[in-house]
């Protein structure tokens, strides 16, 4: 059974970017137009990996993995930040909040595949 | 001493005219600018709705041409960072707005102060507006401070795992 994945960003285009690559993969990928679209979908079913971005309308990046650590559903769940945000700062507080990883903008498809097969196999 | 009030009067009514006029044509800078931002970002979504059918298009019968997908992919990535640029720019450019205001109210402020000769209240109202002003100026870097957008090329970005 395909590993699936929650694609969340507010960009069409990216969404579509992350889903051609990942689906190329075999990755089931579901997508959320923004944080409050994905913590929704989030709660209606398990994802093995969350792919976020950071500036979204409703909730960022940053509030949707401190709200879903707090959820015992994905406390362990790997999530991963997709964003143009590049700062120390920046990931440090994704550190903080719980990512498990931070990749900047623009992604290298081979390379999301293999961060991807790396943190979910 | 009527002298001298004359003067101090013409004065404040020529700075009243000046911070208007200046006023008033920040605003119609800012509202051509608004326009052309919202046009550069109605052109990127078009020209990436169709980028994107094209590559959907050519993707089906090119397996053998990985590298060449893997940059395109790459590319086609532009609209997210223009547009976070783009909005970064209307949000300098609201901040800015704002103080613009603030120097139209001075120059109100002047106008009614020029009209009831009460020099002690015009000089107490202009000094509370210099206040606001200076504030507002004050304000701004931490207004445009995160720019969401510091790459200046397409390169794949960088990866770390916590």
């Amino acid at each position: 059974m395909a590993k699936s994945v929650l694609a969340i960003d507010d960009s069409a285009s990216i969404r579509q970017m992350v889903g051609f690559t990942l689906k190329s993969a075999g990755y089931e990928v579901v997508d959320a137009v923004d944080g409050e679209d994905g913590l929704a979908k989030a709660k209606a079913r398990q994802f093995d990996l969350i792919l976020t971005d950071q500036n979204m309308p409703r909730i960022d990046g940053l509030t949707l993995i401190k709200t879903l650590r707090g959820l015992p559903q994905y406390a362990t769940t790997p999530i991963l930040m997709l964003t143009t945000e590049s700062s120390d700062a920046m990931k440090q507080q994704g550190r903080a909040a719980g990512a498990t990883g931070w990749l900047v903008k623009p992604f290298d498809p081979q390379k999301l595949i293999e961060v991807v097969k790396k943190v979910i196999g | 001493m009527e002298a001298t009030l004359a003067a101090e009067r013409a004065l404040m009514a020529a700075m009243r005219n000046l911070l208007s006029e200046a006023a008033q044509e920040f605003a119609r800078q800012f509202a051509a600018s608004q326009g052309e931002l919202d046009r550069a970002q109605g052109l990127l979504a078009e020209a990436i709705e169709s980028l994107t059918a094209s590559f959907h298009g050519l993707a089906t019968g090119t397996a053998q041409h990985e590298a060449e997908l893997a940059k395109a992919i790459t590319a086609l990535q532009f609209q997210d960072m223009v547009s976070q640029l783009l909005s970064h720019v209307a949000r300098r450019l609201e901040a800015l707005e704002r103080v613009m205001r603030e120097l139209d109210g001075l120059a109100g402020a002047l106008d009614h102060d020029a009209a009831t000769n009460d020099l002690p209240a015009a000089v107490a109202s202009v000094t509370a507006l210099q206040g606001k002003i200076a504030a507002a100026l004050r304000s701004l870097p931490a207004q445009t401070r995160n720019n969401p957008v510091g790459q200046c090329s397409m390169a794949g970005g960088d990866i770390e795992l916590f």
